[in-house]
């Protein structure tokens, strides 16, 4: 079959096209298998139609072809990297321990939130396989700032699992709970994250001593400015904080904040 | 989830995808409405461009950067299968 008969079959199907206009041989359409980043499973078919040697009537008709398949709604176009990102993130998310931390909160979180949540925690499987995740990580920042590179880093570095997950649970056995609470925990958390240290029921309080000085020790060495440390527990974990704050040197200056939702929370900023 | 055809396009056919849609890339590189020559935008409000390009979806014309997390948006927002 010609160009256009090919792309009107796959656009018809609603089958993926790649176009290209890099290829100069005269065959218009072959087969391709797009292999995903290595650590992902998928290995997609994909037709390619090449432009490269199509004429300027060929050319005219595909246009018109495909505007009208976006018109209606058919069609998403999205780059080659883009392209198999997408493919590679769902086959990551196809495991049970990512999917079902994404499925758990879609609809949770706001939906940017949520893309970033899936994004960390793609990064933290990439980073499992040995797979760079700069670039990744950079486009986050640069489109979505400072709170976005917060939530990426809380996500890749296991935190929801640990962490946020289990604390919206435990809010959300409260009478009345509304997605309000977790949101305003949330935001504290991640305007605090690059100092945070999140305590849970496998750290002694000799242990978030040490985790604390060590951090300390760790600024000053590197003339870090901000001279705080974040430590944020709920339930009994709470206790931890308690214990080890008391016991802190009083060269540390503690500022210290407990509430109660449905369970106890206390974060402490520690400045030094 | 809705099915929908992904068309995928590398550098060499870009400017072709996005002449079907009537834009145009202007001397600094960023994508522009071919009839005006204004700055299309995302939904940020950012002219885009076209290295930033991720790629277009339905709905008047919603242009994303490629960024991970606005690539993810684009394809659940396509299927339908959207967050909550």
């Amino acid at each position: 079959m010609g160009l256009i008969a090919d792309l009107k079959l796959y656009l018809a199907e609603k089958l993926d096209v790649h176009l290209t206009a890099l290829n100069k041989s005269k065959k218009h359409v072959f087969k391709n298998t797009v292999k995903a980043k290595k650590g992902a499973t998928v290995n997609q078919n994909v037709t390619v139609l090449n432009l490269g040697q199509a004429t300027k009537q060929e050319k005219e008709e595909a246009l018109k072809l495909l505007a009208d398949s976006f018109k209606k709604g058919d069609v998403l176009f999205l780059d080659d990297e883009s392209r198999q990102l997408v493919s590679s993130v769902e086959a990551a998310e196809s495991r049970e321990s990512e999917g079902s931390l994404v499925n758990f909160f879609r609809g949770k979180l706001a939906t940017r939130d949520w893309q970033i949540l899936r994004t960390g925690l793609y990064i933290e499987f990439l980073v499992t396989q040995g797979i760079p995740t700069k670039e990744i990580r950079e486009g986050v920042i640069r489109n979505h700032g400072l709170r976005g590179k917060n939530l990426l880093n809380l996500a890749a570095a296991g935190h929801f699992t640990s962490h946020i997950k289990p604390l919206y649970e435990e809010l959300s056995k409260a009478p009345g709970f509304t997605d309000n609470v977790f949101y305003e925990e949330f935001e504290r958390i991640l305007k605090e994250m690059p100092f945070a240290i999140f305590v849970n029921n496998t750290i002694t309080p000799d242990q978030l001593t040490d985790m604390i000085k060590e951090r300390a020790e760790a600024a000053m060495a590197y003339s870090v400015d901000r001279r705080k440390i974040y430590v944020h527990a709920w339930g009994s974990n709470v206790r931890t904080v308690d214990v080890c704050l008391a016991g802190l040197d009083k060269k540390y200056k503690i500022t210290a904040s407990k509430r109660i939702e449905v369970i106890a929370i206390v974060d402490a900023t520690i400045e030094f | 989830m809705k099915k929908i055809s992904y068309v995928s396009f590398d550098s060499s056919s870009k400017e072709f995808i996005l002449k079907s849609l009537g834009k145009n890339v202007d001397g600094e590189g960023f994508i522009v409405e071919a009839s005006t020559n204004k700055h299309v935008l995302t939904q940020d409000g950012e002219p885009l461009h076209i290295d930033d390009w991720g790629g277009i979806r339905k709905g008047s014309e919603i242009f994303f950067k490629k960024d991970l997390p606005s690539v993810l948006d684009a394809v659940n927002q396509a299927t339908g299968s959207s967050n909550g």
